[in-house]
């Protein structure tokens, strides 16, 4: 027995008939190509905002003319950052118990009263350490980037530290992190720290003949950060 | 005491030894407690503990910024450190600790006394770690 399933080539079919498949087609693919592609999208926003304590008058008048926001946007205490990155990066590991995911980040920008700076993305990572850098008690998340300013190095940083008592062994599946993979993006967002200060948002500019005394510094753990898949119109 | 019976006289004297008794105890001290006259004690509360809001702050890559509210009760604050004094204020609710470094944890406790020295109010323990 053959099954037969019958079949007109479009330049056997009328007219009005190739045109309603043309338009069908057509409009399939439009439909598909107007959807969020928020399934395959492996693109993170990650933001937060929050408050600080304005700096001091000694701290703002060492403050350098060229950062992008002025005193009176740091007078305001409130900022907020926000981030995309794309959690398929792969890794590298530069070492023991430490992921770095330089490329990650496709953006990062910063905010401060009503001043937007866009940091550029070309220095900017996540850094996964479980365990690594000679403190096995110690996991911790970081989203960094750095800019080259002519009055010197801006360095903005999204920072959490799960830190536990000394002796504490936190490598491996022990801790919160299993491993220096990428976490989830909930995980990016509000790692579980033993203590709430050790999440904080941290703004410096060091003096680019590497004085490690920074020319300003602003740090917060007064912060709500959300994480959640970009989706791209 | 010819007019007392044997049973009263016998009741008198027990009620003397025990009001003796009694005073002897009273004059022995009761601890936390106030004596006022002889057997009533009348004990003292210890004046409640509030509790203070306490925020960490780094200002500094070895710089920590403590900030406390206040109580209308309390004469001087002191500041503990990993369980140790580490200043001590009469009026101001900030304190700036310069005396840390980088890759330790510090853990930080204000408490108030009011002018008689008893402790009438507390921070929870706050710690914070110096990450370079």
């Amino acid at each position: 027995m053959q099954l037969e399933i019958g079949f007109n080539p479009p330049w056997r079919m009328s007219p009005l008939k190739t045109a309603c498949c043309l338009w069908a087609t057509a409009f399939v693919f439009t439909a598909c190509a107007a959807l969020p592609r928020t399934s395959a999208a492996a693109e993170i926003n990650l933001s937060g905002e929050g408050t600080f304590k304005p700096p001091s008058a000694e701290q703002l008048a060492a403050l350098p003319a060229d950062l992008g926001f002025s005193r009176g946007d740091l007078a305001s205490g409130h900022w907020s950052f926000f981030v995309r990155y794309d959690d398929s990066t792969p890794g590298a590991t530069s070492a023991p118990y430490t992921g770095r995911y330089a490329g990650a980040i496709r953006a990062f920008r910063l905010v401060i009263g009503s001043a937007t700076v866009n940091l550029p993305v070309s220095q900017a990572e996540i850094t996964i350490s479980d365990g690594g850098g000679s403190f096995a008690n110690r996991e911790s998340i970081r989203v960094e980037t750095k800019a080259a300013m002519p009055s010197g190095i801006l360095r903005l940083s999204w920072v959490q530290v799960n830190q536990q008592a000394k002796g504490v062994d936190l490598r491996g599946p022990a801790g919160l992190l299993p491993s220096v993979a990428l976490p989830p993006y909930a995980v990016v967002s509000n790692l579980a720290t033993a203590n709430p200060y050790d999440r904080f948002l941290e703004l410096r500019v060091d003096h680019p003949g590497g004085d490690p005394r920074p020319l300003f510094y602003l740090s917060s753990s007064q912060l709500s950060v959300v994480a959640g898949p970009a989706t791209v119109p | 005491m010819s007019y007392m019976t044997a049973l009263k006289r016998k009741f008198f004297l027990r009620s003397v030894l025990v009001a003796i008794t009694l005073a002897g105890l009273a004059a022995c001290g009761g601890g936390d407690s106030a004596n006022v006259g002889i057997g009533v004690v009348v004990p003292v509360q210890p004046p409640a503990i509030a509790p203070l809001a306490l925020t960490l702050t780094r200002i500094g890559p070895e710089t920590v910024e403590l900030d406390w509210s206040d109580d209308p009760r309390i004469a001087r604050f002191f500041i503990l450190r990993d369980g140790y004094a580490l200043a001590t204020t009469t009026t101001a609710t900030t304190l700036i600790d310069s005396s840390v470094f980088i890759n330790e944890t510090y853990c930080y406790q204000v408490q108030g006394q009011d002018a008689a020295g008893y402790l009438v109010a507390t921070t929870s323990n706050g710690c914070i770690s110096i990450v370079p």
